[in-house]
């Protein structure tokens, strides 16, 4: 038997351990060691660095704010496909998952169809008389961020369907015939219910959107975010070293970002 | 519940469409007569459509992106169900540990798994070439399937295969009687994504492509940054249809909603 799994495992650990954790170890390690001994020059100088920091920051805002975006769009979303018949919720779902199996260039090219110049939104507002001249949305911050919740709010919609499919209806009636009306129904029975499901969704748009490099490459503009500065420091610059760095300041975020999540999602359920 | 306009349907009526409508758009804007992007398009004509034969680019980047998502997918389905498989069945010491690294490139960001394997494929010299650009997309699909054929395997019963083992089968007319046809859904929606991933893979393809291995996302990509015009239109219109193809063999296969059900999601 212990031959057995050695064989049926060994084509994906080998593949695994040499191509994803060597080159991930090697990264980051190479970002503590200079002329054979250790340093923290690399993180110093980036932590130093008002440019940087700046990134830094914008890119944490903007993906908190996509966050919010999409729990709030997604939570009345997901509730109500919950709630729907067996055909009208697939139905509900295939079209949420449909953009999830398209490029994202694809899906960034067709906001710049709406948001520029000559694009639907404003030929819209030109039109219903509400601004004169086209406004500038493409190419800012705010394209940007429009582009990332369009990304990630199919992710937070089907974990929370998952999440609420689950909530027995049953207590929702309870609730109802004690005399809660249907709003406080649903923010003391679903809401609670859902939180589960709503930590592992904003851990996957957070994270998701901390890390995307199509998106803002596309659509922010100068705006630099922390994917798109590690690019060009890595490609354009070639200047590897600071690339790694900033790689590992990138996964330590994203990992850091889990652990909390983890810990707030286990604090609110100890049984989880 | 069951009224017709319910505050909340609306609400879910807006969101769906702000959704799935960007996807809409690009069609008609592919349609266009004019050279410049602009919605509502202008005119009719198909000659964004025709114009893609016309660029080499498009043509050959396609071309090579359906190579290299065809073998992605031979690839990683067979690494991942074989991993799968040994996960399922056997307990063994360390489980855990090696399931968290079968599925690791779902949780480390592309970006840095582009950035790693560009610096180690520079040292062992595979760097720019299309076995170290295979070798890179196959890492990233391989979880998927992994996760998949757990999902497919979650409530297989392993005494029909000990039962055909007392009747005297062979372990390999066992695998292919009785474990094949009831893996097969699960292993057929992680081929397919696992082709979907490679095909549309931007962020780790960024860092391994050169001028001969380039994709298609990539071709669209860098000419999308150069100049914005209708025959980008018209390649997102062939790309979305393609998605489109692969998502109703998907809904086929295995059912969207079990592919994407709250219990396949552990991340």
């Amino acid at each position: 038997m212990k031959k057995k799994v050695l064989v049926l495992l060994l084509p994906g650990l080998l593949f695994l351990t040499a191509f994803m954790l060597v080159p991930i170890v090697i990264t980051v390690g190479s970002t503590f060691v200079h002329d054979g001994a250790f340093t923290l020059e690399g993180y110093m100088h980036f932590f130093g660095d008002t440019f940087f920091l700046k990134i830094l920051f914008t890119t944490l805002e903007v993906s908190l704010v996509t966050t919010l975006m999409c729990i709030v769009l997604g939570f009345p979303v997901a509730y109500y496909i919950s709630r729907r018949g067996r055909r009208q919720k697939s139905l509900l779902l295939a079209l949420a998952i449909f953009p999830l199996l398209t490029s994202s260039v694809v899906r960034s090219f067709s906001w710049m169809i709406i948001l520029g110049k000559k694009g639907l939104l404003n030929n819209a507002l030109i039109a219903l008389g509400l601004i004169k001249e086209p406004m500038d949305i493409l190419y800012t911050p705010a394209a940007m961020m429009i582009g990332l919740v369009h990304l990630f709010l199919p992710l937070i919609i089907i974990t929370l369907v998952g999440v609420m499919e689950n909530i027995d209806p049953d207590l929702i009636k309870a609730a109802e015939s004690l005399g809660a009306s249907r709003f406080s129904a649903f923010r003391k029975v679903i809401v609670p219910l859902s939180v589960p499901g709503l930590i592992i969704g904003s851990i996957l748009v957070f994270v998701g959107s901390l890390t995307a490099y199509t998106t803002p490459a596309l659509l922010g503009g100068k705006q630099k975010v922390i994917s798109t500065f590690l690019y060009q420091n890595a490609i354009t610059l070639n200047d590897w070293y600071s690339a790694s760095v900033i790689a590992t300041i990138m996964m330590a975020i994203t990992f850091a970002v889990i652990a909390i999540m983890n810990k707030i999602a286990n604090t609110l359920n100890p049984k989880g | 519940m069951s009224r017709k306009f319910s505050p909340l349907g609306i609400i879910a009526f807006i969101v769906v469409l702000f959704v799935i409508s960007p996807l809409l758009v690009v069609i008609p804007t592919s349609l266009t007569s004019v050279k410049y992007l602009s919605f509502p398009p202008i005119g009719f004509s198909l000659q964004w459509y025709s114009k893609i034969w016309d660029r080499p680019e498009f043509v050959d980047s396609f071309l090579f992106s359906l190579e290299l998502a065809a073998l992605t997918a031979v690839i990683a389905t067979l690494v991942g169900t074989m991993s799968g498989l040994a996960l399922h069945k056997y307990r063994f010491r360390g489980s855990g540990t090696v399931n968290g690294l079968l599925l690791s490139p779902l949780t480390v960001p592309a970006l840095i798994i582009g950035i790693a394997v560009l610096l180690f494929f520079t040292r062992i010299g595979l760097a720019g070439t299309f076995t170290g650009l295979l070798l890179a997309h196959v890492l990233i699909s391989v979880p998927y399937v992994v996760r998949l054929v757990l999902t497919g395997l979650s409530s297989f019963d392993y005494t029909l295969e000990r039962a055909a083992y007392i009747m005297g089968a062979k372990p390999l007319r066992v695998f292919i009687d009785i474990t094949l046809p009831i893996l097969k859904p699960a292993v057929m929606s992680g081929m397919i994504f696992a082709f979907l991933t490679s095909f549309d893979n931007v962020t780790v393809s960024l860092f391994l492509v050169s001028p001969t291995t380039t994709t298609l996302p990539l071709a669209i990509f860098s000419h999308m940054q150069e100049s914005l015009d209708p025959l980008v239109a018209s390649i997102s219109a062939l790309v979305i249809l393609l998605s489109l193809v692969f998502i109703i063999i998907l809904e086929r296969v295995y059912g969207l909603d079990r592919l994407f059900g709250s219990n396949s999601h552990s991340h």
